[in-house]
């Protein structure tokens, strides 16, 4: 079990007052980071999916042809990205070497301390409400495989109301009962593979959302990197000037 | 991997309002009778709810950098038949007493039942006599591999025992970066502690 | 084999009454091994079934809690391939430090051995008769006739959904099993698996005996922790995935006696493989904190090799650590034991002390801690230990 995770929704769960999104009023962006120059190097880790299935009684089970499907829509929004924004996107092939995995594992649990601490309601005073956290010296494994710059992490987990599921809401919406639908929670780090430093990260927790198929993939994808890579067409000539608080 | 939010919402069924966090330190800092001098500042947990996860029954807990990651866990001022610990949600280990007569390999022992309830694995790799809090004590240092995600970390503790009862504080941090850069704040920390006697 | 027969009670009339034992063991001997499987397409339900285990292997290759030891894969991989024949290419293993009894074939020739279940066989043979009645379950495609045998989606989803509830959360890896819990062979897969495993164990040599000797032991061990076991499931969490039965032992013992006498047992072979892992393996059964199912576990390795100084020094360990009772004086008693014994660890000594002081016995106790810190000068614990003694004087 991703004891990470379970711990965030756990807290998500008791938090949570009304059905409405978490508000994102956190920064994005560690200290001292502006932006991705162009020409960056960044390696796309193989993002960390999972999709289920909430049958009629409530029960999520995990879904692997959904799963597959996402991760194959996922990788090809990462492609498609590269040729639009000019980055040179780095495939990383899928490593189950002793360095890799344990980048990877304590990368899950860096994610869930900022999406507890930093984007959660549990925030860390000593933070100052800053995104000041590292992956330390252990990313050299990727820069020396790689060459690259940066480092994209993306995990997903992701759940969809069955056929009877939706009967069951819909019933249920008669009595006033709401019977929550599936949950769509994504959280995307930047690290710098120089310092280890997490420099860019933002958490995406919604009602809405699919994986399955390619063209709403992508949307997920573009909401997620939001704020990080600009969206259609060729940087605007006068960028505005950034205030104190896009820090 | 799955979602379990009706079995989280129960197991967090004592959390009232969202989790708060606040700073100890830097200065001094009591903790249960104890007394701690801080170099720098920590975070407080102040819910009790996240204490069945981290450090099960656990006076207090800190972090510096976020429950997922680094943990100071008291178990401080456990006296004599009381129990160390807490079992965790629909668990049905016995969690171990304090007795006086306990040697420090046996408090120790008590410890790991405490802790690896989850089925996370833990090494002792050293254990000796130490001051703390200005008496005869233990330190112990230890390695933990963490069931639910398989990550590794280091751990150091430091007990002794007082007017007839126990404190132990214990300290864990991923094994990568985390607890080579944190131990030496810690143990300044466990160094200023003070108690009557 | 006199003795095997004198325990087991083979010919005995009562195996004689159950009549679908006899049918059992009088079962076809044309069964062929079927040829080896093809992966099914993407699309089909049994598609779908391989999908969801080739994500659980690619969980399980990533998971720090899996033994990488090339020697014990090698072994235990030997085995398999010997029982599997043809089948041997499309089968890959996994061992997993875990200490419950639990090994298990998924649909997509992922095969996963628990330490828990190793260290509970005493012979290679008991090993194989495992490793064989899951091949059985692999290559008649139990898993996807299972699924398919399930009623309502829903109804699997909820029945699921119940099961993982109650597994307390030990980890994705145990989620698996008790995924094969929820797809749980019903009784006439187990006996056709049961049957094949008999079968394939004689084929390649094995003493078929063994196979229902792994269920008789198992059994004590289970009544034996009885009444230390508070859990909300009827029998111990240890078998939650194998659940040991009465007439399954019964039905094995008609089936192999019916194969006749013979085969080999391999205790030592099966010994030495396991000898590097082995004192972790006990290290882990201790920490389940379920001593009477320890101790028995103990005792039944003792039988297999008395002169044993570790497993004796376990079973001290096993009476210390729960410490109610008059455990701390069989502690004593059972250290007392290893001392004569070949390959006692220096730590019996300190077991010995720590026991002793408890009893208040604290003159012996510092006799004990001075041999533990002769036999290992260099200690990390040296300093504390030597502390004890200080302090009885």
């Amino acid at each position: 079990m991703d004891r990470v995770f379970r711990f965030l929704l756990a807290a998500l769960a008791a938090c949570a007052v009304s059905g409405t999104a978490i508000a994102q009023s956190k920064v994005n962006r560690a200290p001292g980071f502006a932006k991705l120059a162009p020409g960056a190097k960044v390696a796309i880790m193989p993002a960390d999916i999972e999709l289920f299935e909430i049958s009629g009684g409530g029960v999520s089970e995990p879904r692997a042809d959904w799963t597959a499907a996402a991760q194959e829509h996922v990788r090809a929004t990462y492609r498609a990205r590269k040729e639009k924004l000019g980055l040179q996107v780095i495939d990383l092939e899928d490593d189950a070497s002793e360095p890799v995995l344990e980048l990877n594992r304590l990368q899950r649990a860096v994610g869930g301390a900022i999406s507890f601490h930093h984007f959660g309601m549990a925030a860390l005073p000593t933070k100052e409400e800053k995104l000041n956290w590292t992956l330390g010296p252990g990313v050299a494994v990727v820069r020396d495989k790689t060459g690259a710059d940066y480092a994209l992490f993306t995990y997903i987990r992701d759940s969809y109301a069955s056929a009877d599921r939706k009967a069951a809401m819909v019933i249920g919406a008669l009595f006033g009962i709401g019977t929550p639908g599936g949950v769509q929670y994504g959280f995307i780090s930047l690290v710098d593979l120089r310092t280890g430093q997490i420099v860019w990260a933002n958490q995406v927790i919604r009602p809405t959302g699919d994986l399955r198929t390619s063209g709403p993939a992508q949307e997920t994808i573009d909401v997620m990197l939001t704020g990080l890579v600009e969206q259609a067409g060729p940087p605007s000539a006068a960028p505005r000037p950034r205030s104190i608080r896009d820090w | 991997m799955k979602f379990r939010i009706l079995f989280a919402a129960l197991a967090l069924a004592v959390l009232a309002g969202c989790t708060t966090v606040v700073k100890v330190g830097p200065g001094q800092v009591t903790v249960k009778d104890m007394t701690l001098t801080l170099e720098g500042p920590w975070n407080k947990f102040e819910s009790s709810a996240l204490v069945l996860f981290q450090a099960p029954g656990a006076t207090e807990i800190w972090t510096r950098e976020g429950f997922t990651l680094d943990v100071l866990a008291f178990y401080f001022g456990i006296g004599d038949g009381e129990t160390i610990g807490q079992a965790l949600p629909r668990r049905t280990t016995k969690m171990p007493v304090f007795r006086l007569k306990m040697a420090p390999h046996e408090i120790v022992e008590a410890f790991e039942t405490v802790v690896t309830q989850d089925g996370s694995i833990l090494k002792v790799v050293k254990i000796e006599p130490a001051r703390f809090a200005g008496g005869d004590g233990f330190r112990f240092e230890y390695e933990l591999k963490r069931k639910g995600d398989s990550l590794l970390f280091n751990g150091i503790g430091f007990a002794t025992v007082a007017n007839k009862k126990l404190y132990l504080m214990a300290y864990s941090a991923p094994r990568t970066h985390y607890f080579p850069t944190l131990v030496p704040g810690l143990e300044a920390a466990a160094r200023s502690a003070t108690l009557k006697r | 084999m006199l003795r095997r027969c004198f325990v087991l009670g083979c010919g005995s009339a009562a195996f004689g009454a159950l009549p679908w034992a006899r049918a059992l063991a009088q079962a076809p001997a044309d069964w062929k091994m079927p040829p080896r499987l093809q992966r099914p397409a993407a699309d089909t339900d049994e598609g779908g079934l391989w999908a969801m285990m080739d994500r659980e292997e690619q969980r399980t290759r990533r998971s720090g809690f899996l033994i990488r030891d090339k020697a014990l894969q090698d072994y235990v991989n030997g085995i398999a391939c010997k029982l599997a024949g043809d089948h041997c290419a499309d089968i890959r293993v996994y061992i997993v430090q875990t200490p419950y009894f639990n090994a298990f074939m998924a649909p997509n020739g992922m095969m996963q051995v628990w330490s828990g279940l190793l260290v509970r066989m005493t012979s290679e043979a008991q090993l194989a008769a495992i490793l064989g009645h899951e091949i059985g379950h692999y290559v008649q495609r139990h898993s996807i006739e299972r699924l398919r045998d399930v009623k309502s989606k829903s109804a699997f989803g909820q029945f699921l959904g119940i099961l993982l509830a109650r597994a307390g959360g030990v980890g994705a890896i145990a989620q698996l099993a008790l995924l094969a819990g929820a797809l749980a062979y019903n009784r006439d897969q187990e006996r056709e698996a049961d049957r094949i495993g008999v079968e394939l164990m004689a084929k390649a040599g094995y003493a078929p005996l063994e196979a229902s000797r792994v269920w008789t032991k198992l059994l004590e061990e289970l009544k034996a922790g009885a009444k230390e076991r508070e859990e909300y499931w009827d029998q111990s969490v240890l078998f939650k995935t194998h659940p040991p039965g009465e007439e399954r032992e019964k039905t094995l013992a008609q089936i192999a006696a019916a194969k006749g006498p013979g085969g080999r047992t391999g205790e030592q072979e099966y010994r030495e493989a396991l000898a590097q892992h082995r004192n972790e393996f006990l290290v882990d059964e201790l920490k389940r904190r379920t001593f009477g199912e320890t101790r028995v576990l103990l005792e039944r390795m003792l039988a297999a090799f008395p002169d044993d100084g570790e497993l004796q020094y376990f079973l001290g360990e096993a009476y210390r650590l729960r410490a109610q009772d008059k455990d701390l004086e069989h502690a004593v008693a059972a250290y007392r034991k290893s001392e004569a014994m070949k390959g006692t660890p220096a730590e019996m000594y300190r077991s010995m002390g720590l026991a002793q002081r408890q009893l208040g016995d604290d003159a012996q106790a510092g006799t004990a801690f001075a041999r533990y810190l002769e036999l290992k000068p260099t200690a990390p614990d040296g300093a504390l230990i030597r502390s004890y003694i200080k302090r009885n004087d």
